[in-house]
């Protein structure tokens, strides 16, 4: 927890160095009202603007940080870079929140509108309002497939805010059109099956293959060329997080040799899951 | 001059487990690349006394802080070092609470 905050208080004063404006998000940034007693993060998130997220990388790695992962190699939604700091841990850099719909840029803006502050390691950090973080909380919980620290992090989040709270939770949604990845955390995804990130949210929320993934991940592109790139980013290998599997980078060898398991993974993965379901009952 | 310390904006701090006789520590960061220092025990009493009020009374605060069973005097000398060392190495600034008023 100490190396947590601490990551939080250098990132921001890099920022603040450098004129760049960030938000910190969950882990010690959370109001204690929507949090609950031994959560505890083990890297510090941060969100800003995604024209500026470059910038802000480069600005961290003047500073002693180390990129581990990418932008394009962070999870189906290419949300945010991880990088390392030999005193302070990790830190995750969001150029975007999975689940809101609208430009990043804008959802920062908005989010950035009616921030307030919060101490972290005496360091004064801006963060979302609360319904702000209530949402962030929520469709962060819609990501980590139902495990039992997401319902956690949903109860203490929403079912105990209170009406009014819900209230402005649910205009923010409405502003960040985040409602089918906000029905994913509320338990009421299904009311959104034609949506285009329905699958998406579906695979994110119960699971699903690597395949599942992709073909939800190209449904879900908002333009025809965006989802030309990814049919062909498929293909590739995650040299980070396969860096990150082995602890070095890849030798040519090792990424050739993953370039091949990879598929064969996702037909392993596709056949088990079609064998249990024609298992069960 | 009215010299007081305080805690520069470079400066992160985190609070520790307390000791044996339940001081708690600190942790102490200069940012943004370190290093990290562990303040524990009556240096952390002291660290704790560093911003509130004027340095010149900084031995006497911490003597009360430690029941004044020592007297300002006895410790006056090992305080003083202490602080240097802080302000020294970055983690506290003097200041003059007369010309920033």
């Amino acid at each position: 927890m100490v190396r947590v905050a601490v990551a939080h208080a250098a990132a921001q004063h890099i920022a603040q160095s450098h004129g760049i404006e960030i938000l910190h998000i969950k882990g010690p940034a959370l109001d204690p009202e929507i949090t609950w007693e031994g959560r505890e993060g083990t890297d510090a998130d941060v969100l800003l603007r995604a024209s500026e997220a470059p910038a802000f990388v480069e600005a961290l790695a003047q500073s002693g940080w180390r990129l581990r992962s990418r932008f394009e190699n962070s999870s189906a939604f290419e949300h945010s870079a991880t990088l390392w700091h030999d005193l302070w841990g990790y830190v995750d850099v969001h150029r975007l929140f999975p689940g809101i719909g609208i430009d990043p840029d804008a959802a920062f803006e908005r989010l950035w509108s009616d921030h307030t502050e919060t101490l972290i390691a005496e360091v004064r950090c801006p963060v979302p309002s609360l319904p702000g973080q209530i949402l962030l909380v929520l469709l962060h919980a819609a990501r980590e497939g139902g495990s039992p620290r997401s319902l956690r992090d949903v109860s203490s989040a929403w079912e105990s805010a209170t009406p009014k709270q819900k209230a402005a939770v649910v205009e923010l949604v409405d502003e960040l059109r985040a409602s089918v990845a906000f029905a994913a955390a509320t338990g009421t995804l299904d009311e959104y099956r034609d949506a285009r990130d329905y699958d998406l949210w579906a695979v994110s929320l119960r699971g699903g293959t690597r395949l599942q993934e992709w073909r939800a991940r190209i449904k879900a592109a908002p333009t025809r060329r965006d989802a030309l790139r990814l049919a062909l980013r498929a293909v590739l290998v995650n040299t980070d997080h396969l860096a990150m599997i082995r602890g070095h980078q890849p030798s040519r060898t090792e990424v050739v040799v993953e370039f091949f398991a990879r598929p064969v993974r996702g037909v392993t993965e596709t056949w088990r899951a079609r064998r249990g379901r024609q298992a069960r009952p | 001059m009215n010299t007081h310390l305080r805690r520069p904006g470079r400066v992160a701090t985190v609070p520790g487990l307390p000791d044996e006789d339940g001081i708690p520590s600190r942790y102490v960061a200069l940012l943004p690349n370190g290093p990290m220092i562990v303040i524990a025990g009556t240096a952390a009493l002291i660290w704790e006394e560093t911003d509130t009020g004027e340095e010149a009374t900084l031995p006497a605060r911490v003597a009360a802080r430690l029941g004044n069973s020592v007297a300002a005097t006895e410790i006056d000398a090992d305080v003083r070092g202490f602080v240097d060392q802080l302000v020294s190495s970055g983690f506290l600034e003097r200041y003059d609470a007369a010309s920033e008023n």
